[in-house]
């Protein structure tokens, strides 16, 4: 490939990555997107002949001109944003330097902007997307740098003034740059990889936050902010993105799925098909050695489970039945741990208020056999868990027909099961046509169908009907493994919504959904799900250990190298390392010697074998391959087994007249082959290779030479 | 005879032995000092991209800590990573490179020399952008140094550069700095290496009128009929053992199938004996010894010139000094000789120097070192 063509190419994947990069997010709009794709390709086709011509360098000039005063304009008069203006201008100028690409030094401002761009992406999203662009840069950037400095170097040492067509007949050169200077080249981005881990693993993490860009908004999750319209959370049952994942407790034969109930949040309010949380002040929660009390404990039966939370929106914090206390880390800043501010409001709903864009690691302590909520209902509360709009005489008569006599649980009970078991009603995520009416009417009445949602309103209106107080309840039921995480993955899919109703003294769960909703949904099965598995498990990775990478992941990083040293001391050094405590976050630890011993015998073998192969095309070795050495060498060995080495010392001419003068009775056939190959490997003579085979093979062996 | 390129730790430089040099050029003299002192100890430094990028990653840097955003840590850790491979690939692209200097016999002060350099690659890979930076003793140039875009491996390249010698004598070169930013610019890589070579460097000659000096001297240009070195073919022989190549007549040799030589006939000998005086007065004000060792360095070449010219209109010329003098150099000889002795002729002081004495016979010109306020003149 020509020096010049495979320099544009580069130069254009490389600009392109930067633009991939501006792309992450939502900062820049659909517009510029598709305006900078297609500058970034229409400028391929501009010809060298019209960019070298002033005009149409002053008229790019005179564009880019132009835009910075649309730009300012739309600044001071519009109030647009700075940060989207901004990645927009630098977009533009990447378009615009494309279009006048010419010397190096435009070359230079191209790999110039398309990193500005990378940097610009760190404040875009902190995304698995990101990793993935920065691994595509890391790839092109030897390649790109090198090339660049050859155009440098060579625009800068000849001589352009006195021969014109020097430096493009340089440039033209298919000499320079090729397959191997690729290959070369590319191999650097190993070292630049495991330089920049060590980098980034061992730079010290002690900032200060002053300009943290961190703070970014989570997902958005329907279902557990202050408001639920009915109808309008049940569809997300199908949306597969991984939001919340398990830890397992045990690490061994993990079975593909186990359900999970988490709860969200919870709703006491239901008007006009929605349900909404009363107004309150939430109550900051108070911590005792970074663990957040939720229940009384009674410590027996207790148990953990770790649970690794995606930044949503709103804030709120998921545990399984039972929890008695959230253990959560604190965040480190400024080489400082800044305790987690956790508040708490009506209905057991636990929030987190430092949201930082990124995910939330914690622990929740619980004991199996208790409810979610074993606080006690105060009276005063209580209005507020058997309100209800006005609801027609049918349903309520149907409550009381379904609820029947007895005690509340029993009650609640029967609902439940009418609901679920009875038949009469099915799970389905079509969403029944409500036509300006009750949905819940038409629900129970009518369709007769309906999702989790549906299921769940009905039980606590029609509790509440029979003026048990009842809730609505939003939170994750499932969990599916996976096996290149290991860890448990629950999905956007996986939201559900329950009923807990006060009965004997306190909140019980119910779940009138049917069956058929699958509290186990179907395994994802097949490559593609395979592939979504190994991407949330990157995702997970590159969350956990690059974007929340922190001063004490680092410490215990440092740590467990330590106990990795220690362990080959020895027993003689007496330090075992069972002694020393090991977090949680210290987990992978262990493994990560591992990999870089791994690392470095790929990176030991790859050089031996590439120095193998350099031998192997070069030298002695190369004139090895002549077809008269091949024929020597078969000589050799034929020599050898019929008893008459060559020595290393001497030549094949000289063992001929030895074996000769030695009465060796093959001699004068050695003699002959000898001075084949002596005419062919240094006179190209003509070698027929299969007669003189057939003598090597008819050579007869030398007597063996009696003793004394 | 040029010595391969020999890495070795820097050696203090050796006592200048080219006649003294005016102001200007010690100013440049030290300025090559400075040069040389430098390319020994900084083998090592960013170029101007190079700046650029450490700034940069400085801001990156300081942004990284000021966010604790751990994305720009990656950055920061990448732009740190470029630049420690920048600095160690750099000194492997010069790991096993040889250099050569292939020197011509002579130069001349004023004219463009070409000096071959001849680089060869033993690495198992390519040397790309390699720059090679010749540098002599007391003597400062920018147009000493050559490029080299690619050396296969194990392959061997030879680039040329222009010299042009700025005084007479030897021009001893010291060493070669081989030089590279290659792979990604970022930082430059020397390499010193001791390369020892003597260049000699004749005067400038400049054009002049010496038939005004030779005057109507008897016989010059006419040819003499006794064998010798002039213009005119007296006959043809056979060749003898000590006959130059040149002399030979090919064209009768081949027609005759053995050597056959042609014989010359003798010019008539006009001599010419300049007469330079190298005596030095004594200064009191360094200003003045500088203004008389310039006047000196004119003298030389207005000898230089007077020779090389009386050569060309068919004068044997020779050149007398107090100290000694040249060979005599017959018509249609190289003017060699003559400008080697001139080349390395050397200043002597006045009081201990013996006298200008001027040869019996033929055309004697004195050539006047022109220094105005000289006290005395010898």
């Amino acid at each position: 490939m020509r020096f010049a063509s495979l320099h544009t190419f580069v130069a254009y994947l490389l600009a392109g990555v930067g633009f991939l990069a501006l792309s992450i997010g939502d900062e820049l709009g659909v517009g510029s997107k598709v305006l900078f794709a297609a500058g970034w390709l229409t400028s391929l086709l501009v010809p060298d002949a019209r960019r070298a011509k002033p005009r149409y360098q002053a008229a790019w000039n005179a564009v880019l001109i132009a835009y910075l005063a649309v730009a300012l304009l739309r600044i001071f008069l519009f109030g647009e944003g700075l940060l989207a203006l901004g990645l927009e201008l630098s977009g533009t100028l990447q378009v615009i330097k494309l279009f006048q690409r010419r010397i190096a030094k435009d070359h230079q401002q191209i790999q110039a902007l398309a990193f500005l761009h990378l940097v610009a992406a760190t404040i875009l999203s902190t995304g698995l997307e990101y990793g993935l662009v920065f691994f595509a840069y890391v790839v092109l950037v030897p390649w790109m740098f090198a090339l660049t400095h050859l155009r440098t170097e060579i625009e800068a040492h000849y001589d352009a003034a006195a021969e014109p067509a020097a430096v493009e007949r340089v440039l033209a050169s298919r000499r320079i740059a090729g397959w191997r200077f690729l290959f070369a080249t590319a191999s650097l981005s190993i070292p630049l990889f495991l330089a920049t881990a060590a980098f980034f693993l061992l730079f010290p993490r002690v900032g200060m936050g002053f300009l943290s860009f961190g703070d970014g908004m989570g997902r958005q999750m329907a279902g557990f902010s202050g408001e639920v319209e009915l109808g309008g959370f049940g569809v997300i049952r199908t949306d597969p993105t991984v939001v919340l994942r398990v830890l397992p407790d045990t690490p061994d034969a993990e079975p593909s799925q186990r359900s999970f109930r988490l709860r969200g949040t919870s709703f006491d309010h239901y008007e006009d098909a929605r349900w909404t949380r009363t107004p309150e002040r939430p109550q900051r929660m108070s911590s005792s050695l970074g663990t957040f009390t939720l229940q009384r404990q009674s410590r027996t039966n207790e148990a953990r489970m770790q649970i690794v939370l995606d930044a949503i929106e709103p804030p709120v914090l998921f545990f399984p039945p039972g929890t008695v206390g959230l253990d959560v880390p604190p965040r480190v800043e400024g080489g400082i741990d800044v305790q987690r501010q956790l508040v708490r409001g009506r209905g057991l709903d636990v929030r987190y208020l430092d949201g930082d864009g990124l995910q939330q690691r914690y622990t929740a302590i619980f004991e199996p056999e208790r409810p979610f909520d074993a606080a006690t209902l105060e009276p005063e509360e209580r209005v507020l868990y058997v309100q209800l709009p006005p609801v027609s005489e049918r349903l309520r008569a149907l409550a009381r027909r379904i609820a029947g006599e007895g005690d509340d649980a029993t009650r609640a009970r029967r609902l439940e099961a009418w609901l679920r078991d009875s038949g009469e009603l099915s799970y389905s995520l079509d969403q029944p046509p409500t036509e300006g009416r009750d949905p819940l009417e038409v629900f129970l009445f009518e369709a007769k169908r309906g999702h989790c949602e549906y299921f769940s309103t009905a039980l606590a209106v029609m509790l509440r009907a029979i003026d048990v107080p009842a809730r609505n309840v939003t939170g994750f039921v499932g969990g599916t493994f996976n096996p290149y995480g290991r860890y448990y993955a629950i999905r956007q899919g996986d939201a559900h919504s329950w009923v807990e109703a006060y009965v004997g003294d306190r909140w019980e769960t119910f779940d009138p959904t049917p069956p058929a909703r699958g509290e186990l949904a179907p395994a994802d099965e097949g490559f593609f799900a395979s592939m979504q598995a190994l991407v949330d498990a990157l995702r997970t990775s590159w969350d956990d250990d690059v974007v929340g990478y922190d001063l004490r992941q680092q410490v215990e990083g440092l740590r467990g190298m330590f106990r990795w040293f220690r362990r080959f001391r020895g027993s003689e050094g007496g330090v075992d390392e069972r002694d020393e405590p090991r977090s949680e976050s210290a987990r992978g630890s262990s493994a990560g010697p591992l990999v870089v011993g791994v690392l470095v015998l790929v990176s030991v073998g790859l050089g031996l074998g590439l120095r193998w192969w350099m031998r192997r095309r070069r030298g002695p070795t190369a004139s090895s391959r002549h077809p008269a050495a091949k024929l020597y060498r078969e000589l050799d060995r034929k020599l050898v087994r019929i008893g008459r080495p060559r020595p290393p010392g001497r030549t094949p001419a000289e063992h001929a007249e030895r074996l000769a003068a030695e009465g060796y009775a093959g001699a004068a056939t050695v003699e002959e082959i000898t001075s084949a190959y002596l005419a062919s490997r240094w006179g190209e003579a003509r070698l027929d290779v299969p007669t003189l085979r057939a003598r090597i093979r008819s050579l007869p062996p030398a007597p063996t030479t009696p003793p004394g | 005879m040029p010595e391969p390129g020999v890495r070795l730790p820097p050696s203090p430089p050796s006592p200048a032995v080219v006649p003294p040099a005016p102001r200007e050029d010690r100013k440049h003299a030290k300025k090559a000092e400075r040069e040389l002192r430098r390319a020994r100890r900084r083998a090592f430094r960013f170029t101007r991209e190079g700046k650029i990028f450490l700034a940069v990653t400085f801001g990156v840097g300081l942004a990284a800590v000021n966010t604790g955003n751990n994305l720009l840590y990656l950055v920061l850790g990448l732009m740190l990573s470029l630049l420690l491979v920048s600095g160690t690939l750099s000194d492997v692209a010069l790991w096993r490179v040889r250099v050569e200097r292939l020197l011509p016999k002579r130069a001349q002060v004023g004219r463009p020399t070409v000096i071959s350099v001849k680089l060869r690659n033993e690495k198992a890979v390519p040397a790309y952008a390699v720059e090679l930076e010749d540098l002599a003793q007391n003597e400062a140039h920018a147009e000493r140094r050559c490029f080299f875009l690619k050396v296969a491996s194990r392959g061997e390249q030879t680039a040329t550069y222009r010299r042009t010698p700025a005084r007479r004598g030897w021009l001893r070169f010291e060493r070669l700095v081989l030089r590279t930013r290659y792979p990604f610019g970022l930082i430059e890589k020397g390499w010193p290496m001791r390369a020892p070579g003597e260049l000699l460097v004749y005067p400038a000659v400049e054009p002049v009128d010496v038939r005004r000096i030779l005057g109507g001297s008897e016989g010059l240009g006419t040819p003499d009929r006794r064998l010798g070195r002039g213009p005119e073919i007296e006959g043809l022989r056979d060749h003898r053992d000590g006959d130059e190549a040149r002399s030979i007549h090919w064209r009768r040799t081949a027609a005759l199938d053995r050597l056959v030589v042609r014989e010359h006939a003798a010019e008539a000998r006009a001599r010419l004996s300049l007469l330079l005086d190298e005596g030095r007065p004594t200064f009191d004000v360094p200003a003045d010894a500088s203004a008389w060792d310039a006047a000196f360095e004119v003298a030389v070449v207005e000898a230089a010139s007077l020779a090389h010219a009386a050569l060309e209109a068919g004068a044997a010329v020779e050149v007398r000094t107090r100290r000694g003098s040249s060979a005599l150099v017959l018509p249609g000889s190289p003017v060699d000789p003559i400008l080697r002795f001139l080349a390395l002729l050397e200043t002597t002081p006045l009081d201990d120097a013996p006298p200008l004495v001027a040869p019996r016979g033929g055309v004697v010109h004195r050539i006047a070192v022109r220094f105005d306020d000289a006290p005395e003149a010898a």
